[in-house]
């Protein structure tokens, strides 16, 4: 009985150190910087072939001259120019963040970031927060 | 001598229709014109934005923050030009379509059929210019 009892108590230890492990390696996966480098890895260096994931240096660049021109469209216009407005691009893919005041400044960005040359996919995380009075 | 000049211009807008044969031949020249000209019209444009990118491209390499955004700037304009010029030249090689199109009709329906074309050109080139 007593040597039931302890194989028991040892099997349960193990279950929850595997757990604990589990839970250690998530809480890691969510760290700001870890999921920063997912989103933007290193380019590949010149030359080389890029991995999956992985952006070449030209692509870099081209994500650069995106960004600088979202960005350009989104001070030239007349509803989005008055917001702080985060854009970064990956392969073409554009994000936009911070927030805005209304629903049509939102959607406004959106579609100006679209129009823009090089620009394949938009994905808005914009918050839109009513100001006070 | 009145009467003659009256009746040289009665002639001056008299219209006639040309023969089927004759319009699908003008009409498959039209097309084929108006397909080049849309195509050229597109090269322009992706070799003027490409010239534009790699301004840009420069002025992020160079660290020079004004230039980055003065740069990005024209190249959204380079692209809005673009854009609006392929746009136009696809209005104007359907035009020339339409316009071949309507010489298979004769007189004031082939006056109106021109008309209704070069309205439709009108729209197409006001419209580009107020997306652009």
């Amino acid at each position: 009985m007593t040597q039931l009892l302890t194989r028991a108590l040892l099997v349960a230890a193990a279950l929850g150190s595997t757990l604990m492990a589990g839970c250690a390696a998530d809480s890691e996966r969510a760290t700001p910087h870890e999921s920063a480098t997912a989103r933007h890895p290193a380019p590949a260096p010149a030359g080389q072939p890029a991995a999956a994931g992985q952006q070449t240096a030209g692509e870099e660049v081209d994500d650069a001259v995106v960004t600088a021109k979202v960005k350009a469209r989104l001070v030239d216009d007349a509803v989005t120019k008055a917001y702080q407005i985060n854009v970064e691009t990956f392969k073409g893919t554009v994000q936009l963040s911070g927030s805005v005041d209304s629903e049509e400044a939102r959607l406004r960005a959106t579609e100006l970031a679209k129009n823009v040359g090089g620009v394949k996919d938009v994905k808005n995380s914009l918050q839109v927060r009513k100001s006070d009075g | 001598m009145k009467r003659r000049r009256r009746s040289a211009r009665r002639v001056h807008f008299v219209t006639h229709a040309e023969t089927p044969a004759e319009v699908a031949r003008d009409v498959e020249k039209a097309r084929a014109e108006g397909q080049r000209d849309v195509a050229d019209a597109r090269a322009d444009a992706q070799e003027a934005a490409a010239d534009a990118d790699k301004q840009v491209a420069d002025a992020i390499a160079d660290h020079d923050d004004d230039d980055v955004a003065k740069q990005a700037h024209d190249a959204n304009e380079a692209f809005d030009q673009g854009k609006s010029k392929i746009v136009i030249a696809q209005a104007e090689a359907d035009h020339k379509v339409a316009v071949e199109k309507c010489d298979a009709l004769a007189g004031s329906a082939q006056k109106d059929c021109k008309d209704n074309a070069d309205r439709a050109l009108d729209q197409a080139k006001q419209t580009a210019k107020t997306n652009q």
